[in-house]
């Protein structure tokens, strides 16, 4: 497999919401607007990236038995270091970020490709893997957020600018900002990312 | 038998020093910076309470009745309003609440910012809005309540717990306030 394909992986064939299905829980629970949808895959995919460079830089010294706690340690510790740095350089950035920055060490995205794809693989693979998850969840969030918003708020927000409002003549349905409206949209998109991948052949 | 020592041994090593370079690095990040945070939080701080009271030029800290609030004077040393805090719980921890109470013992003011609180993301976090917010302006004792419980507050739509919260909070922060500083002026 060519490192382009590793990156572009993440994005459709192996999307990790929509074919994988891992990380569902942040998925579900932060993609009620497209803005909280957004900072929580920036986040995620900040600390994703950084923890398979490490994993995968640690990876020959890591005994097999005992590479889980280690995993999480490293996933851990480097989710409190970002906490700590984003709250001290950029207060703005925290205040709309920081309270996904805790939710990331429960995102199992993170762990699975450390499991499934930094402990087995360079540093530069695991990298561009790390991207291209990060890009893909992203992405799967932020348009679930978006959908979830317009229906059920009738606006899409994104980082406190207002791309769309229906206005007030517009009656949302609230229940898809609820957790149920989460579960139809997810499952939406999960049928049309099937159909395209199979359009593609 | 002396494999299996050796190995656990050999494992024990490793994750004890990975567990020592984590905590290290912890360590000298939080060192750092801590120092950070606790002047951009007073900042905060200060922008809060100017928020609340914004005719107030100077604040001065004082504790009454064992409490402490923050008195706000204008220019001329008047006094001109006090603030009061409140960290009621809501449905994702506590919820620091801020609150300017005019001199006519109504409410002039809510700030709650989004690092004061840890509600649901998109549901509870609304509580930091203006348009929630707002509504409380102005208002003074039962007022302070959600429309829900009898009051004019209208609660945030599948928020209910964390907008009864902040009610609640600010009306208890506000009878307490009114008890100890609202009649000694």
């Amino acid at each position: 497999m060519n490192r382009w394909q590793v990156f572009i992986n993440g994005i459709m064939k192996e999307n990790p919401v929509l074919v994988l299905l891992i990380g569902l829980c942040p998925t579900l629970a932060t993609s009620s607007s497209a803005n909280d949808g957004f900072g929580m895959g920036v986040a995620a995919t900040f600390v994703l990236i950084a923890s398979n460079i490490l994993i995968s830089a640690v990876r020959k010294w890591t005994p097999d038995q005992i590479r889980i706690p280690i995993f999480i340690i490293i996933i851990s510790t480097f989710v409190t270091i970002v906490d700590y740095t984003m709250h001290a350089a950029d207060p703005v950035l925290y205040a709309n970020l920081g309270v996904f920055v805790p939710l990331i060490v429960v995102n199992c995205i993170i762990l699975g490709r450390a499991e499934a794809y930094a402990y087995k693989n360079d540093v530069l693979s695991s990298t561009l893997d790390g991207i291209g998850m990060g890009l893909g969840f992203t992405l799967t969030i932020t348009v679930l957020g978006a959908i979830r918003e317009i229906i059920g708020n009738g606006t899409v927000t994104i980082l406190n600018y207002e791309l769309i409002n229906l206005g007030e003549g517009f009656k949302p349905a609230l229940v898809f900002i609820m957790p149920p409206g989460a579960f139809l949209v997810m499952g939406l998109l999960i049928a049309t990312n099937r159909l395209l991948i199979r359009k593609r052949g | 038998m002396l494999d299996i020592i050796k190995n656990s041994l050999k494992m024990g090593m490793v994750l004890l020093v990975i567990c020592v370079i984590a905590a290290a690095a912890l360590a000298q990040v939080y060192s750092v910076t801590s120092v950070i945070i606790k002047k951009n939080d007073e900042e905060a701080e200060k922008k809060k309470r100017q928020v609340v009271l914004p005719q107030a030029a100077r604040f001065e800290e004082k504790d009454i009745e064992g409490r402490k609030y923050i008195i706000g004077y204008d220019a001329e040393d008047k006094m001109i309003g006090g603030i009061f805090k409140a960290a009621p719980k809501g449905y994702g921890g506590p919820i620091n609440i801020t609150a300017g109470v005019a001199p006519d013992n109504s409410i002039a003011a809510v700030v709650i910012t989004k690092l004061d609180q840890t509600e649901t993301p998109g549901l509870g976090t609304n509580i930091t809005k203006p348009k929630f917010l707002d509504q409380f302006k102005g208002k003074k004792g039962s007022e302070l309540k959600l429309k829900k419980d009898s009051g004019t507050i209208d609660a945030i739509t599948a928020a209910t717990i964390s907008s009864r919260a902040v009610a609640n909070g600010v009306r208890n922060g506000w009878e307490q306030y009114t008890k100890d500083a609202g009649e000694k002026r």
